[in-house]
Formats: structure tokens, sequence, C-alpha cells
């Protein structure tokens, strides 16, 4: 018997086509990492926002680094400055008195090691989530459980979606993005799928008004995160650039992006 | 030369999936123009001959997909598409043994080919900022070995062994984190190798009646594919580990060594 399962192994280790490598790649110059996600939840003022900085890092590091000591600030167009002050050295930068107003535009300005770095957005308002459905049979294979988050697009004008699914236990995210180009005006669904969700499972799921260009380098970027990376129906991997431009130095640019959004969120409870 | 197909490979490593685009209304066809040098000579009675030949060749109207296109299901592709130019060179010996018991022959190419796709208008940057890069097929060594000998009338032995250099590919130069997302930083395209490939097979040929001239002759050959095992990858994939949540690459190798038996017949 013994024999059997080993004569199998052995096949098995033969026939397997894929397998875990070490590889040298190469390490660019780190570069500054903007991740200025505004967010205007439904029914709060919107006063304390948080904008991250850090720093590419080589490929197969464990740690982001951080990047502190930036003079951070976003700028309105009645000339209202708001300052986000570090917390500490985490490169967590905050301002607890923000004006969200819809339609705005708003301007960034971060000084990064005598570097200025700029990027402009507007507001975008959303619409509110209005259901959960849960089925627990989906999938591939039946056994994922399967989220479909609905909403009503208003009609007649383009709107983009970012869908976010926070899982709480395992701080895991999952994004998604819509456009209405063929739903206009429908009450639609965002949908997420996960093998590994179990019943009682707290989820956040928020839904961000994104303007069409945002909506463009979300797409690209989750493609180039794909899980599935190196799968045959990819898109060609390429350093994905931003909004945010290094006015200084127009060769260093940043990664990252600077988004303004209402955003709705749905806390709900797997059954 | 002219050719009215484009091939259009849709990945950041090399797969066998390709796409073929016929030229048209936007996609103007490849002209190519190709010069070569070359010396032949036989030598000890033609039982041995040399080939030293030199290439040099251009093709217009190369095209390459910008960066991120998406190409499969697209029914508009020559919108993400550049129209650019290549060129390759390179230097090829060939070494052959006609006659005897040992036959065979020995090969190696020494070439580059290279590709340029700038943007349209100069305000866009094109593909690795219009300078020239690898084409998805460039391997600067491609060696290859083929000899065959005969034990006696009944065995024979035939081998073959390949070497060229990895195919190009495009590798992570770094990773960010964004909205919660760990997001791996590409460099420019085709500036990274996959590992050399290299493989050697061997065969039997086995003919039990040798001396038959009618009816009913056969012979059996008992071969082994990829001797050694090498796991020659086909592409190089890079994501997360589901468990650790740390960065790794996986390779994608298709075939490890692969015996087979075969009959062949003859009426």
């Amino acid at each position: 018997m013994k024999k059997i399962f080993k004569t199998i192994f052995i096949l098995l280790t033969l026939i397997s086509c894929e397998d875990v490598i070490d590889i040298d790649v190469n390490n660019a110059e780190p570069r500054l990492v903007i991740d200025a996600s505004i967010h205007w939840l439904k029914g709060t003022n919107g006063n304390t926002q948080l904008i991250q900085l850090s720093l590419t890092a080589p490929y197969f590091d464990d740690a982001i680094p951080p990047a502190t000591g930036a003079n951070v600030f976003i700028l309105d167009s009645s000339n209202n400055t708001f300052n986000f002050i570090e917390e500490g050295n985490t490169g967590i930068y905050k301002n607890e008195n923000f004006i969200p107003v819809i339609g705005e535009i708003y301007n960034l300005n971060i000084l990064y090691k005598s570097e200025t770095y700029i990027a402009t957005e507007t507001m975008t308002p959303v619409v509110p989530i209005e259901s959960i459905e849960q089925k627990n049979d989906g999938g591939f294979s039946g056994d994922e459980i399967e989220i479909k988050a609905y909403y009503t697009d208003p009609e007649n004008i383009e709107n983009y979606y970012l869908f976010e699914f926070l899982i709480l236990d395992t701080n895991s995210s999952t994004l998604e993005v819509y456009d209405d180009e063929f739903t206009d005006g429908n009450q639609i669904f965002a949908f997420y799928s996960d093998e590994d969700l179990e019943s009682g499972d707290q989820m956040l799921i928020r839904n961000s008004g994104i303007s069409e260009r945002t909506y463009e380098f979300l797409n690209i970027l989750l493609q180039q995160t794909d899980e599935d990376s190196g799968d045959p129906f990819e898109t060609q991997t390429t350093t994905v650039r931003g909004n945010c431009i290094n006015q200084t130095n127009p060769d260093n640019f940043p990664l990252g992006y600077f988004r303004v959004s209402e955003t709705d969120v749905f806390t709900y409870v797997v059954e | 030369m002219s050719q009215y197909l484009h091939l259009l490979s849709n990945t950041n490593s090399p797969t066998p999936l390709d796409i073929w685009t016929p030229s048209g209304k936007y996609v103007k066809p490849q002209l190519l123009d190709q010069y070569a040098v070359g010396y032949f000579k036989d030598f000890n009675n033609n039982k041995y001959s040399l080939e030293v030949e030199s290439f040099y060749k251009t093709v217009k109207n190369r095209i390459d997909y910008i960066d991120g296109a998406d190409l499969i299901a697209n029914n508009a592709i020559e919108q993400v598409i550049l129209n650019g130019k290549s060129r390759a060179y390179g230097l090829e010996v060939l070494l052959k043994k006609n006659e005897g018991r040992f036959k065979g022959w020995f090969a190696y190419t020494l070439s580059k080919s290279e590709q340029k796709t700038p943007g349209r208008t100069a305000l866009e940057a094109g593909i690795n900022n219009s300078e020239w890069y690898r084409t998805p097929f460039d391997k600067t060594h491609d060696i290859s070995f083929t000899g065959s000998y005969d034990w006696n009338e009944k065995w024979k032995i035939n081998t073959n062994f390949l070497f060229q250099t990895g195919q190009p590919a495009t590798f992570p130069n770094g990773q960010y984190e964004y909205n919660g997302l760990n997001i791996p930083n590409y460099g420019s395209r085709n500036a990274d190798r996959l590992s050399a490939y290299h493989r050697l097979d061997i065969s039997l040929n086995y003919t039990p009646k040798p001396n038959k001239t009618k009816g009913w002759r056969s012979h059996w050959v008992f071969g082994i594919y990829n001797l050694y095992n090498r796991r020659n990858a086909a592409s190089i994939s890079f994501g997360q580990n589901e468990m650790t949540g740390s960065n790794e690459a996986t390779r994608l190798a298709i075939f490890g060594v692969v015996p087979s038996i075969s009959y062949n017949f003859k009426l």
C-alpha cells in the first residue's frame, strides 16, 4: 500500500505544473506612495479624514516603510486650508476639521523631502446601498458564499462606483469598480464571493462615488493585483500612474491616488 | 517581404495563448527587409558541411499593445495598439556530419531582436519611453544539437539537446500599499528574462526485422523527453501567498520528464 502512495506522490510531483521559486528581481529606487482617499460617510459631518503616505519597497520584503515628516494640506475652492498632521511617525496624517461639499474641487498639496506633489479631484456623490442578498451555494464548486449589494443607479448621469468588501475578522478587503454603461437608471448589484466566509462573520460594505478617471485608474490597478496574475487573460503589466504629480521633479513621479468620494457604509453579518 | 497578420501576445509572461490580428484600415501590413551574408562549405568528401551566416533585418509597422491594454474580447483592438518598428541581427553557425554511423548537427545562433514603439504624438510616452526594448522572442544564445548513432542493424540511438536564453518578461521592481491592497509595481516592458530553457531528449529505435523489404515492416521507438526533468518556466507570475500574505513568485512549467513508447509500421 505504501508503495502505491509513493508512486502516486512521485507521479503527482512530476506532473504538477506550478511551484513557488526564488527569483531575483530588480529593486527600483523608492517612490512616494500617496494613499489619499477622502470619504464623506453619509450621515456624518465628514470632519475627520486620514491620508497615508508610504514608500515603495523591494518586492519580496515583508514591511512597507511609512513616509514620515511630510507637510500635507488640502485646499478647497474658497481657499479653506485643511492641514493634515502626522500621528507620531506612522506616515498617517490626520485632519479633524475637513468640510466636505458635493461637487467641490479639492487640491492636495504634499511637501516631502523638499519636493512638492500636487493633485486635484472633485467630491463625487453616491447612492446608498439598499439591500443585501446572500446565496450559500455560489461559485464554481457550489460552496462559496455570494453577497450581492443592491443599489439604484441615477438615470441619465454617468456614474462610477467603487465597492469595498471588508471582512472585519481577517481584515481583508476586496475592491470592485463598476460603471453604469449598461445599467443606467436601473437597480443593480455589486457582487462578492468568498469560500472562506462563515456564518456570523461581520463585514463592512462601502460604496463610494468616483470620477471616470478614478474608475479607469482603479480598473487597471485592480487587474494588475489580480490574485490570478499571470493568467492568459491578463492585461499587460506596467507601472500604474495616478493623478498625483511631482511638481519639483516630474521624473520622480509618485504612485497612488487622490480620491474624494461620498461613501455609504452597510454593516452586514453573514447568515 | 510583407506580412498581413500581426501577432499580439497579451501577457506579462510568455504563454502559449496568442492573438493574431489581420492588417486593415488601422493596422498597416508589416514590411520586412532582410540582408544576409553567408559562407557554405563541404569538406572531407562531403562528409561534413559548415554553414555560417549573418543576418540583419528591419520590420516596419510592428505593432505592440499599450500599457494596460485589454485585448481579450476587445472589438476595437486598434485603440489599444501602437505602431512601431523592430530590428534583428545575428550570426548563425551550423556544422553537420552527413555520413557514417554517427550523423548529426550542431547549431549555434547569437542574435538580438529589438523593437521601438513611440507614442502617436510628442506628448505621448509610447512604450518604455520610446526607447529600443526586447521583443518577446529575443534569444541571445540558441544552441541545439541533434545526433544519431547506428549501434547495429536493429538498434539506433537518437539524442537531441536544446539550450536557449530565457524569454523576455516583465517582473515587478517593487511593491506598495494602496487602499489596503498590496500592489506590485512593474518595471519597463520585457526588461527581465525567464531562466534559461534547456532540455535533453533521448530515444532508442528498435527494428526487429531490418532485412525485411516486403509486407509488414515495423519498428519501435522508446523515448524520454526532458531526460533530467528540467522544470523550464513557461511563465512566472507574482502574487501573495494566501496563508502568510507575503509576496512570492510562482513558476508555471508545462512538461517535466515524459517517457514514451511508439510502434510504427508500413505495409
